[in-house]
């Protein structure tokens, strides 16, 4: 009977958070989906139940498909580059060069920026008119590479992807180096006593030790650039044409343009299947491993 | 004795507690939000805000959102029923009518039927449901309206004089445009430039979607009863290959938002750019400096057979929330606001065309803003929503890829009958 009770006990002790937790996640999460089988303009109390229509015109919606192309070509230039360059700096931080604090804070400022900051501050960069970028290339000599970024199709998802790159290098950085710095020190005293160079540390150590904070960066970074949408509406809105249309933007103007709540709906709940499976993927790769 | 004494005392202190709380209670002041998206008049309607607390003691809060967000802002806010007591309204009668629906905004004819004559009826009809207009609405009026505009070309003078065009005569027909054009272009001079990212290209080319298709054949298409292709559509995109082929388009127009538009055109970077009545408050507080600058109508296509008619007539309104606590208080404000003394300090403040007809005085005013009221008349007074919202979407991006010569005006043309099907 005691145990009960203090099974009781407890339990009332979890109920507020529960109770928030049902509240703000769970119960949106099933509302969503709920919303997804309906035909609905997100204003009126007109909803049609249509069952999975919303979710086979989404298969054949060609501008959705051209989004969640373009969602992957972010993840994996962000995935290649952004990552590369936030692992080196991650070493050549946690190296002990000169100033390492200072660089810490710097490479951290970009991250906690808004998104809409981030694209008005590299829109102006990109400006084709008075942009520093072709001011830069006018004063180099090498006018001839000077374009208006945004509005050309083969450079628009670039520029953008660059953009967001900025802004997310730095939270990529700073979980490498909290890996790096939990790498114990000895493993590289000794494998020095035994006379390895820095590139077998690099491979032999480092590489193993940081492989769950490799996994861990590399769901965060498809997560962030599947949803990317605050720099995107700034910096080009999609355009030209769908250039640079991405998942995130294509829920929101389906649900705020077209009136299509429901189809957005039903667009979110494919977007968070499809983050589901890939980091699924991609934990159970690192257990084979 | 103590006990009576106790007893007076705690009469005494229950009676000091209930007057306190009635004299606080009557005093409670009327506090109305309004939120809007008048980013460049903010400050004026806050000064017209506080000027209307003394007069009267109800304080009106008004609240800056982004244009480009309001809209959404508005459908957020009606699902989770926050909305204000007041707001200027987004779109026109397509997004009222599903507000109206959901029954978020007040059908104002009861409360106005005495002071509603003072707005131009045309203008007010832009904001009336009537009875088989086919958007199931409760008839009646739903807007109060702030101002009126409509949008036309405007050209810097100075940079007109620099490619050695004249700078009194702005082009009268497309060709002349067009020559313009390349003439400027020739002087090393951008120009064109509008909001082709945005909504705001779309209303560069429906003067001319109303000269080549004519209202009719228009507006059936645009509700899906015939194809743009066969109502002609095609030529109307055409003008905008003509222009990219004369090299009118500055760099990034395809993509650029209105405000970079304005900005250049303010500083004397671009010669013409398409714009409302409202631009002129914009480019004031843009560069104070810049003046030289002037109005003309759409250039007459002589391939057209129709009259072109421009975008405009109401310009900022306000809605009421039905469920608003104070719609009686509300409604007085909006009245006061548009009386004639606080229009016409809205309109010499704001350089934007007040929509209190008693208060449009031709001889106060400047030689911009006076154009554009002659062009007041060729308005075009009913737009049918399209079929498929997404067509709009379809038609703006395709707009974007025709100017960086991507696609042609025959296959943005299919892509929009597709998608309003």
């Amino acid at each position: 009977m005691r145990k009960f009770i203090d099974k009781i006990e407890n339990f009332i002790f979890v109920i507020p958070a529960l109770a928030f937790f049902i509240t703000f996640s769970i119960y949106p999460l099933f509302k969503t989906f709920q919303m997804s089988f309906y035909q609905w303009d997100g204003i009126t109390k007109n909803m049609i139940f249509v069952g999975f229509k919303n979710y086979i015109d989404a298969f054949k919606d060609p501008i959705w498909l051209k989004s969640i192309k373009n969602g992957f070509i972010l993840s994996f230039l962000a995935l290649i580059f952004m990552n590369s360059i936030a692992f080196l700096l991650a070493i050549l931080v946690n190296s002990g060069i000169k100033g390492a604090k200072f660089y810490r804070v710097i490479f951290y400022i970009p991250p906690i920026l808004s998104g809409i900051v981030v694209g008005y501050i590299w829109k102006w960069i990109y400006d084709p008119n008075f942009g520093i970028l072709n001011g830069l290339l006018d004063i180099l000599n090498l006018s001839h590479f000077k374009r208006p970024w945004l509005s050309d199709v083969n450079t628009a998802l670039i520029s953008v992807s660059i953009a967001s790159m900025w802004q997310g290098v730095g939270g990529s950085f700073i979980l490498f180096l909290a890996g790096l710095q939990s790498i114990p020190e000895d493993l590289f005293e000794a494998s020095r006593v035994d006379g390895a160079t820095f590139w077998q540390q690099f491979f032999y150590i480092t590489i193993p030790l940081m492989s769950r904070t490799l996994m861990i960066v590399s769901i965060l970074t498809i997560l962030g650039a599947m949803q990317l949408l605050t720099i995107v509406i700034p910096l080009t809105n999609g355009g030209p044409g769908f250039e640079t249309e991405v998942p995130a933007l294509r829920i929101y103007k389906e649900a705020f343009s077209s009136y299509k709540f429901g189809y957005a709906t039903a667009l979110s709940v494919l977007l968070g299947i499809m983050l589901f499976i890939i980091s699924l993927i991609q934990i159970k790769l690192r257990k084979v491993d | 004795m103590r006990r009576l004494l106790g007893k007076i005392l705690g009469i005494v202190l229950v009676l000091t507690i209930v007057l306190v709380l009635s004299v606080s209670y009557g005093k409670e002041t009327v506090k109305i939000t309004i939120w809007h998206y008048l980013n460049d008049r903010d400050k004026l309607l806050k000064t017209l805000a506080a000027q209307y607390y003394l007069k009267t003691g109800v304080r009106v809060e008004f609240q800056l959102y982004s244009g480009d967000q309001m809209g959404a802002k508005i459908r957020a806010a009606a699902q989770a029923r926050t909305l204000p007591d007041a707001w200027t309204g987004v779109g026109l009668k397509g997004d009222l009518s599903k507000l109206a629906q959901a029954g978020n905004i007040l059908n104002l004819t009861p409360y106005i039927k005495d002071w509603v004559s003072r707005f131009p009826e045309n203008i007010v009809a832009q904001v009336t449901f009537t009875k088989d207009d086919g958007f199931n609405v409760e008839p009646g009026t739903y807007g109060i309206p702030l101002d009126v505009n409509n949008m036309q070309f405007l050209y810097n003078k100075d940079l007109f004089k620099k490619a050695g065009l004249d700078p009194n005569k702005p082009p009268k027909t497309w060709n002349e445009f067009i020559e313009y054009g390349k003439k400027l272009k020739a002087a090393g001079i951008l120009p064109f430039a509008t909001g082709f990212g945005t909504w705001a290209g779309l209303t560069m080319i429906q003067p001319y979607e109303f000269a080549y298709l004519g209202e009719e054949k228009l507006n059936a298409a645009r509700m899906g009863k015939i194809t743009f292709k066969d109502a002609g559509y095609v030529k109307v995109l055409n003008l905008l290959v003509e222009m990219r082929d004369a090299g009118m388009f500055a760099p990034g127009t395809a993509t650029m938002d209105l405000p970079t538009a304005e900005q250049m055109f303010a500083n004397g970077q671009i010669a013409m750019i398409f714009d409302g009545s409202w631009a002129i408050g914009v480019f004031k507080m843009m560069n104070p400096n810049f003046k030289n600058y002037f109005v003309f109508f759409p250039p007459k296509d002589e391939r057209a057979s129709y009259q072109a008619l421009i975008p405009g007539g109401i310009g900022a309104y306000f809605v009421v929330n039905k469920d608003s606590k104070y719609i009686k208080e509300t409604i007085e404000f909006l009245k006061w606001l548009t009386d004639v003394p606080q229009q016409a300090k809205y309109a010499k403040e704001s350089f934007n065309l007040p929509a209190n007809k008693n208060t449009i005085d031709p001889r106060t005013l400047g030689p911009q803003i006076a154009e554009f009221v002659k062009g007041m008349d060729r308005v075009y007074s009913y737009l049918a929503p399209y079929k498929n919202p997404r067509t709009e979407e379809i038609l703006i991006k395709g707009m974007q890829l025709i100017i960086l010569g991507q696609k042609t005006p025959e296959d943005v043309v299919k892509e929009m009958d597709e998608a309003n099907k």
